[in-house]
């Protein structure tokens, strides 16, 4: 038997790549967002320690 | 310097990977002919492998990070190990997904007991409970010893249960919606698709090799963080 | 050197090995005798789920037949869980485990005698379930074929299961743990033995069942072979 037609299975191709380039894109963003945190993180740590240098000039770090 | 030439040699292999993305994408819908029986929905098929192989790459690579932990013991290989099974569960639940909505129109089902399709499933139940495993361990140096055994455990174990789900499947064909053992993916490729999906490969590849040596970047420098955190504390 | 000082501690050899072995066996074995804490937990745990699988699916005879070997090798999974887990926390629990650590025996004697304890623990178990599993789905499993395939089955799941819970029992979660580490691995070995079960219990021709015996016989020697190299690098404090 031969299929004269083609099924329209246009909206579930879009599903999926929906979901490919989605899962990519989620991924990718929670990567950026765990980036700018460590960089906020890595500012607090060194006002920390210029506050710890300043209140120990003596001290060599 | 050096770190000025590492952060450079990065955006170069996200440029690379962003520019390999667009031009598969251009394959996928613009070069590759339409399938005949199944519809648009068949071109999910080169994204869809191309995530299941990356999920499979990772896996041996976390194990092979594991072995290289175990003998040299250096952190650096703990830290692309968590990487590599983070980047390669995202692939790995992807796989799964899209496979599940190409499997919907053309077997009717949500799913299929295909070997691959379990075997990635199952992989990805692997990843979860190595996570699970690092997660339950507070010590840094344990955790990692654990993590790399488990990881190695893994990767000799997952390609035998798809040899006997395989084996299984030859003798017992008939399955939810499908006839045939190699069920998903029972189509003729021609050339044209058969290049979209080798470069489909090609671009996955690149783009978990991205994304591996951003995570790595990432966990390296949550360490030298922690080290700094550790110093100060010490100093009061 | 510590190497040292255990060599001139107990002279190396092979029956010096398998004496450290036939200790640590017996040990458990002796204590579980006296106090049968296991094996009550084991037999009682089996016995539920059993009951369990009986009343979420309510089948008919031949249908009951049908998913027997299935149900069998569920509850002996789930069973092995628990023994695989007390064992090992047992010893964390009385403090045993620093000493067993400082003893002058390899590692992998530890393993091999921990994973023989617990496999003979689980045929304890399965030999108690077997009959009173018989009556209830109303199977003879006292075959021959079957009996191997519980056999060869139990010492693939064992042989992992050790590694895995002395993973486990090192971690907060290690209840959950240990079935969550297990059963994704074990797969291979659930698979083959399910199969060579079913093939037995239905008469199947020899050459049918052959297959998922080799299977379940690779398994078991590649799994004892990975288990036992690892180990050490599990327990190391």
């Amino acid at each position: 038997m031969t299929q004269t037609t083609t099924p329209d299975t246009l909206i579930f191709m879009v599903a999926g790549y929906t979901v490919i380039l989605g899962g990519l894109a989620l991924y990718g963003l929670s990567l950026i967002a765990r980036f700018r945190r460590l960089a906020r993180q890595e500012k607090w740590m060194d006002e920390l320690e210029n506050e710890e240098r300043s209140r120990n000039p003596e001290q060599v770090h | 310097m050096l770190r000025e030439r590492e952060s450079a040699t990065r955006l170069a292999l996200t440029g690379v990977a962003a520019l390999l993305l667009l031009a598969a994408l251009g394959m996928v819908f613009g070069y590759a002919p339409r399938e005949a029986v199944m519809g648009e929905v068949q071109r999910i098929f080169y994204f869809h492998v191309s995530s299941a192989w990356v999920g499979m790459l990772s896996f041996v690579v976390a194990a092979v990070t594991g072995g290289l932990y175990l003998s040299r013991r250096e952190r650096y290989w703990d830290l692309v190990q968590v990487a590599s099974v983070e980047i390669g569960m995202v692939f790995g639940l992807i796989a799964i997904l899209s496979g599940s909505i190409w499997a919907r129109p053309v077997w009717n089902t949500w799913w299929t007991w295909d070997p691959r399709l379990v075997t990635t499933s199952v992989m990805v139940l692997v990843y979860a409970a190595y996570l699970l495993l690092r997660q339950g361990v507070e010590e840094p140096e344990r955790r990692a010893r654990f993590g790399a055994v488990y990881a190695i455990v893994g990767v000799i174990t997952v390609p035998i249960t798809f040899l006997s789900i395989r084996f299984l499947r030859t003798i017992h064909p008939v399955v939810i919606g499908s006839g045939d053992a190699s069920a998903l993916g029972g189509f003729a490729m021609t050339p044209k698709m058969l290049e979209t999906f080798l470069f489909s490969l090609l671009t996955f590849t690149v783009l978990y090799a991205t994304l591996l040596v951003y995570r790595v970047r990432l966990a390296l420098r949550a360490d030298a963080l922690e080290a700094r955190r550790s110093a100060l504390l010490a100093g009061y | 050197m510590v190497e040292t000082d255990r060599a001139r501690a107990r002279p190396a050899g092979p029956g010096n090995y398998f004496r450290s072995v036939g200790v640590i066996v017996w040990k458990d074995l002796a204590a579980e005798l006296r106090s049968k804490e296991l094996l009550g937990a084991m037999l009682v745990f089996a016995l539920l789920v059993l009951l369990v699988f009986n009343f979420a699916l309510e089948l008919d005879l031949p249908l009951r037949q049908a998913v027997a070997p299935g149900v069998l090798w569920v509850t002996f999974a789930f069973a092995g869980t628990l023994g695989l887990n007390r064992s090992l926390a047992l010893e964390r629990e009385r403090g045993c485990w620093e000493g067993l650590l400082l003893a002058p025996v390899d590692r992998s004697a530890i393993y091999l005698g921990k994973a023989l304890g617990s496999f003979l623990f689980m045929a304890i178990m399965e030999a108690l379930v077997l009959p009173i599993y018989s009556a209830l789905y109303n199977v003879n499993l006292f075959q021959p074929g079957l009996l191997l395939v519980v056999l060869l089955g139990s010492i693939g799941y064992v042989s992992l299961g050790t590694l895995l819970a002395a993973m486990a029992i090192q971690a907060r979660t290690r209840d959950v743990l240990l079935p969550i580490l297990l059963f994704p691995v074990v797969l291979p070995v659930l698979i083959s033995a399910v199969n060579a079960s079913a093939g037995f219990l239905s008469g199947a021709p020899m050459d049918q069942i052959w297959p998922w015996l080799n299977l379940l016989i690779a398994c078991d020697v590649i799994f004892v072979a990975v288990a036992y190299m690892a180990f050490e690098y599990v327990v190391e404090e």
